[in-house]
């Protein structure tokens, strides 16, 4: 090293040349390469100096993020809030207009197709509203919100607009429960629509179905047809749709009935308005 | 850097022996400085501030920033940059050297023949980081020899402030000559 510019410099050289110096530098990192990339024997060198230098760097990376969410913090934080505020307070609003919208809608629907039904003869309609189902499995009723000083007769088909919903078991003054055609309670005479086979049917205890226990093997029903009260109890008026068949098993074993599974056509599960087709008090002495 | 250049190369103005501790804490604060949160979008021709003042110091007290820093600095770098081991401990060391080559020369140039001087060195180092890294099977971007040419560029300025801040001027120096 020519000029002497460092008191620390000896006036004999006793240090290692600069030459030797870069063989050796040369020497060392050409080693670590082929000891890093051949044999990978470097990586716990590698990861223990990262583990040193990883917090420093996210030391020193953090005053910047800081800085930049406190400058954006300041800028925005007083327009971000009164805009959040007002957009919460008009979505609230929307949405709450929206759903009742909504089950306007869908209400207005339903009850347009229910005023649209042909009524039975010797029957009038009631239109009720579901007030409760009654969280029991196996009985699948409906709390509807009439009940005897409104006409309500125990044993009155319901429908909706649909087809058969099932009966109304018991009145109350100002309620009745109605089991609907899903309780395995409900037996129901039916009637193939096409066929014009005679059936009983009855619930599944299921929310969307309704079994024919037992049947001819060869009754000429098929899967899709559909299933009509057949009015033979004279509980329920001819003709009501009640379900479409699902699915018919073959007999089995010993047995020499088929059996069959129907979904029902009427929102037996749900809760829109539902009618109660009550006698009418001059057509009948009723029992 | 006298008003009045002289016909010949004078060689090195006088000055005061770096503190060895200035050198670290600046070799520090460059560490720092290329540690920072830097955006990605700027990464290919962010100059590489520590070879720049690594440079620096190689070429003002080549007792304290030498071959050996440049390999240990080096091998930070490597492991910084996820590169493999090695890599820029050997450019590193093979920049102080040249560096410490033409370090005699270097004393006669004002500070753009010196920025002339060392642009070759900054331009290839990245670029020899680049080849080994391209020879061990990754596959750096070729956009990054860009950072060498900011380095060659922003070096003066660099060389400036560091100048200033180790150094006793020439006329305070003279002024202190003239007392003593």
């Amino acid at each position: 090293m020519g000029l002497a510019t460092s008191h620390r410099e000896p006036l004999f050289s006793r240090v290692i040349g600069s030459n030797l110096r870069l063989i050796l530098a040369l020497v060392a990192s050409l080693g670590l390469l082929f000891l890093d990339a051949r044999q990978g024997l470097m990586a716990p060198v590698r990861a223990a100096v990262a583990h040193v230098i990883a917090p420093l760097q996210s030391a020193l990376a953090l005053p910047f993020v800081g800085l930049g969410d406190a400058f954006a913090f300041m800028t925005q934080h007083r327009e971000l809030l009164r805009s959040q505020e007002a957009l919460t307070r008009q979505l609230a609003t929307s949405q709450a207009g929206q759903q009742t919208l909504a089950t306007m809608v869908a209400e207005n629907a339903q009850l347009r197709a229910l005023a649209q039904l042909p009524l039975p003869p010797g029957r009038r309609a009631l239109v009720v509203e579901v007030l409760a189902i009654p969280d029991d499995a196996f009985s699948r009723r409906l709390l509807v919100n009439m009940g005897a000083d409104a006409g309500v007769q125990a044993g009155s088909p319901v429908i909706d607009a649909n087809g058969l919903v099932g009966q109304v078991t018991r009145v109350d003054a100002a309620r009745s429960e109605v089991t609907t055609i899903l309780s395995r309670q409900l037996f129901i005479p039916l009637q193939g629509a096409r066929s014009g086979v005679r059936l009983l049917g009855r619930g599944a205890g299921s929310d969307a179905a309704v079994e024919i226990p037992q049947m001819d093997a060869h009754g000429g029903l098929e899967v899709g047809d559909l299933l009509v009260t057949s009015g033979l109890d004279g509980v329920y008026p001819p003709g009501l749709p009640v379900a479409r068949v699902r699915a018919i098993r073959p007999p089995r074993g010993n047995s020499p009935f088929a059996s069959m599974v129907a979904q029902p056509v009427s929102g037996a599960g749900h809760a829109g308005p539902l009618m109660i087709l009550v006698p009418v008090a001059a057509g009948g002495a009723t029992p | 850097m006298s008003l009045i250049k002289p016909l010949l190369l004078q060689g090195h103005a006088l000055e005061l022996p770096v503190r060895p501790g200035w050198v670290r804490l600046a070799l520090l604060l460059a560490v720092l400085v290329t540690w920072l949160p830097w955006p990605e979008a700027m990464a290919w021709w962010l100059p590489d501030f520590l070879l720049m003042t690594l440079l620096y110091w190689t070429w003002r007290a080549p007792m304290q920033a030498g071959i050996g820093i440049a390999f240990l600095l080096g091998l930070l770098t490597d492991v910084d940059r996820g590169a493999l081991l090695g890599g820029y401990a050997f450019s590193y060391s093979l920049a102080a050297y040249a560096v410490l080559r033409m370090r005699v020369r270097l004393g006669g140039f004002d500070w753009i023949g010196r920025a002339v001087h060392l642009a070759p060195v900054l331009l290839v180092t990245p670029a020899l980081a680049l080849l080994i890294g391209e020879a061990s099977g990754f596959h750096p971007d070729a956009w990054y020899l860009a950072s060498g040419l900011t380095a060659a560029v922003l070096w003066p300025g660099l060389a400036w402030v560091l100048d200033g801040t180790g150094r006793v001027s020439s006329h305070v120096e003279t002024s202190r000559s003239g007392a003593l």
